[in-house]
């Protein structure tokens, strides 16, 4: 099945942080903590999936159509950043608990690179409407995936006896390159 | 020219059409607040300890809002009493008398080369961890360990460690009681400020082997209680200190102070 | 001298990828070997300083609630001509640059100097600061370009120096650029005295 490949290859097997190296500056910053890992993997979430429908929409019925394909840098950027702030305003009127469980990650979202890279590979990959929805949530799924494993990892971390000079972020990047490591692993499964 | 028109038109629509979605979308999700809310915060200090109970000053601020009845003006312990009293104004109640000004206390006087050990503890840095392994490898099992616990967990930055003992300075002490919580042997208690007297231990081991544990260690010698009987007791090898009947300014404590073979009373 | 100041500090004390932790995406990325760690540094080198440039000189005439969407549109407006420009004179770079050739407009160096520096300092002051940064960013990208492309395939900027099955592929691949990011930050610490 088609979608099934789909997800499961941008969960796993092309993990957006781990091994497409998108979004790595909230990964770096945002997972010292558990709670607050859980926290930007709800609003990466919530936002991709919107701001990747709505980009995809604004493309193929009016970029297109216009031949103004030069301009999707820009709009893109400007629906991203419209929708997280709609969406900011909607879920604190509306869903207050999922408003409070994302704090401040909702509107730091607007730079992270994934919602826009996604935006921009659903149309280099010429999906359809419904493989890049399928795909925008197998990848903020794998965003999630990694980063939660990756808080509980630096957790211990921030107590174990490190050297000096790799303490900190050195350390970090290390337990990525060994997570990214494990990831590579899933190469070839079910035949993708 | 044609493309540049079209495009100009394009992406200012785009634009407009966003700009209007959030103006309309800002006045219909208007979340209506309490006013009172975002002056109640502006007292507060915004240290989000949690002395008051509940989870951060925003917490604490809709509670007193809601006028919930359970959390009072004076709930705000590391505020101290002009935030009590600006409280009080705001919220428009009578001005509380308990406020009183209070102070963390550590009953250790032991510095770390003081103290006797019986192990070298090679662990996870922290007095919790050390503690739950053969006590720190310190042959005193009640005394402070000097991982600053109590230090790291101060939103006011008013413990320092001095010679592994952590000492806590009384202008920045709001009584909160976060050290309290995080010193794993309770020896941390909170004291009124004016009474700023302590036996500054927490052994019940008998004398002698409190003597050989550490030098500056309580006795239980019950020289304190024959001199000043109304506040010292003796009671399961350690003396104790009765705050209610002292009165202020702790001078009726000199002589115990002064008689105490391990110097173990302190005026802090 | 603020002018010197403002050049060199890109380079070294605040150099944007091994001490401000920005815009990293890029750079574990296309760092797996050196031609592409140039290609991609240029194209970030002309949107900073050009966007620095910009935004420095129109920074009166911006008011502050709306400064973010229109550094925004100007950024956006370098990176499609550098998008174009790579993909016609350039093009086998552009295909091995891929999707961050347009994701350098929310690369955090370009949005975060506009914001930090750009909108509040005169035009050389903000050009200045542009090139450093970028020559910072250069150095720190190619560096772990030579590095990731000569432990994994034995080659420095195409120049096969050995055989390749003496080199551990693992360096061109995404593990060998964490590995190796942080054994240079650690070095960088150490050269330093001083842990980030």
């Amino acid at each position: 099945m088609e979608l099934f490949g789909i997800f499961f290859s941008a969960l796993l097997i092309n993990n957006i942080l781990l091994i497409r190296f998108l979004a790595l500056c909230s990964f770096f910053g945002v997972s010292t903590k558990i709670d607050t890992a859980v926290g930007m993997s709800f609003a990466v979430v919530f936002v991709m999936t919107i701001s990747s429908a709505v980009s995809w929409i604004i493309y193929h019925f009016i970029l297109s159509p216009f031949h103004l394909e030069f301009l999707r840098t820009a709009s893109f950027i400007l629906t991203i950043a419209a929708l997280v702030q709609l969406e900011e305003l909607y879920l604190r009127k509306m869903i207050p608990a999922l408003y409070r469980a994302m704090g401040i990650y909702l509107p730091l979202i607007t730079t992270n690179c994934a919602i826009l890279a996604v935006a921009f590979l659903a149309i280099d990959y010429r999906f359809g409407f419904l493989s890049a929805m399928v795909y925008s949530l197998g990848v903020s799924i794998g965003y999630s995936l990694a980063i939660v494993l990756f808080a509980y990892v630096r957790e211990r971390l921030a107590l174990a006896p490190i050297p000096k000079w790799f303490q900190g972020y050195p350390i970090a990047f290390i337990t990525a390159a060994l997570m990214s490591l494990a990831f590579l692993g899933f190469t070839g499964m079910f035949g993708l | 020219m044609d493309i540049l028109l079209l495009s100009v038109i394009v992406l200012g629509g785009l634009g407009f059409i966003f700009a209007a979605l959030l103006a309309l979308a800002a006045d219909y999700f208007r979340a209506a607040e309490d006013p009172r809310i975002v002056k109640i915060l502006a007292i507060l200090p915004g240290t989000n300890c949690g002395a008051c109970g509940v989870a951060g000053c925003r917490a604490f601020a809709e509670k007193l809002a809601a006028a919930a009845g359970d959390v009072l003006v004076s709930g705000c312990v590391s505020g101290g009493v002009t935030v009590v009293q600006k409280l009080a104004e705001l919220m428009g109640v009578a001005q509380p008398t308990d406020a009183h000004k209070k102070i963390a206390a550590v009953h250790c006087w032991a510095k770390v080369d003081q103290r006797q050990a019986l192990a070298r503890y090679s662990g996870v840095m922290t007095c919790q961890s050390a503690n739950l392994v053969a006590g720190g490898g310190l042959m005193c099992r009640y005394g402070c360990l000097g991982y600053a616990d109590c230090v790291l967990v101060c939103p006011f930055d008013a413990i320092k460690m001095e010679q592994g003992l952590p000492v806590v300075d009384p202008d920045r002490c709001t009584s909160c009681a976060l050290c309290v919580a995080a010193c794993p042997r309770q020896i941390i208690d909170i004291i009124p400020f004016t009474k700023r007297v302590i036996v500054a231990c927490s052994s019940r081991d008998s004398g002698a082997v409190t003597r050989k544990n550490c030098p500056v260690g309580c006795i239980a010698c019950k020289i304190c209680e024959k001199e000043v009987p109304e506040i010292f007791k003796v009671a399961d090898n350690l003396a104790r200190m009765d705050y209610n009947r002292l009165k202020e300014s702790g001078a009726a404590c000199e002589a115990a102070i002064n008689k105490c073979p391990t110097k173990c009373i302190v005026k802090l | 001298m603020s002018l010197w100041r403002d050049f060199n500090a890109g380079i070294a004390i605040e150099n944007p990828v091994l001490r401000l932790m920005i815009g990293l995406c890029p750079v574990l990325a296309v760092s797996n070997n050196a031609i592409n760690a140039l290609g991609m540094s240029c194209a970030v080198a002309f949107v900073l300083i050009c966007s620095n440039m910009v935004v420095a000189m129109i920074r009166k005439l911006v008011p502050d609630e709306v400064r973010i969407p229109i550094f925004i549109i100007v950024i956006s407006t370098f990176v499609t001509i550098i998008d174009y420009v790579m993909n016609a004179y350039f093009p086998a770079l552009y295909q091995a640059l891929g999707v961050f050739v347009p994701l350098i407009v929310v690369n955090c160096i370009i949005l975060g100097r506009a914001e930090a520096f750009a909108y509040r300092q005169p035009v050389l002051n903000s050009i200045l600061d542009g090139v450093g940064m970028s020559l910072g960013f250069t150095l720190a990208l190619v560096s772990i370009g030579v590095v990731r492309e000569l432990l994994g395939v034995g080659a420095i900027f195409g120049l096969q120096l050995f055989e390749p099955t003496l080199a551990a592929i693992i360096m061109i691949l995404p593990p060998g650029a964490f590995l190796t990011i942080g054994c240079l930050m650690a070095a960088l610490n150490k050269l330093e005295n001083k842990v980030l």
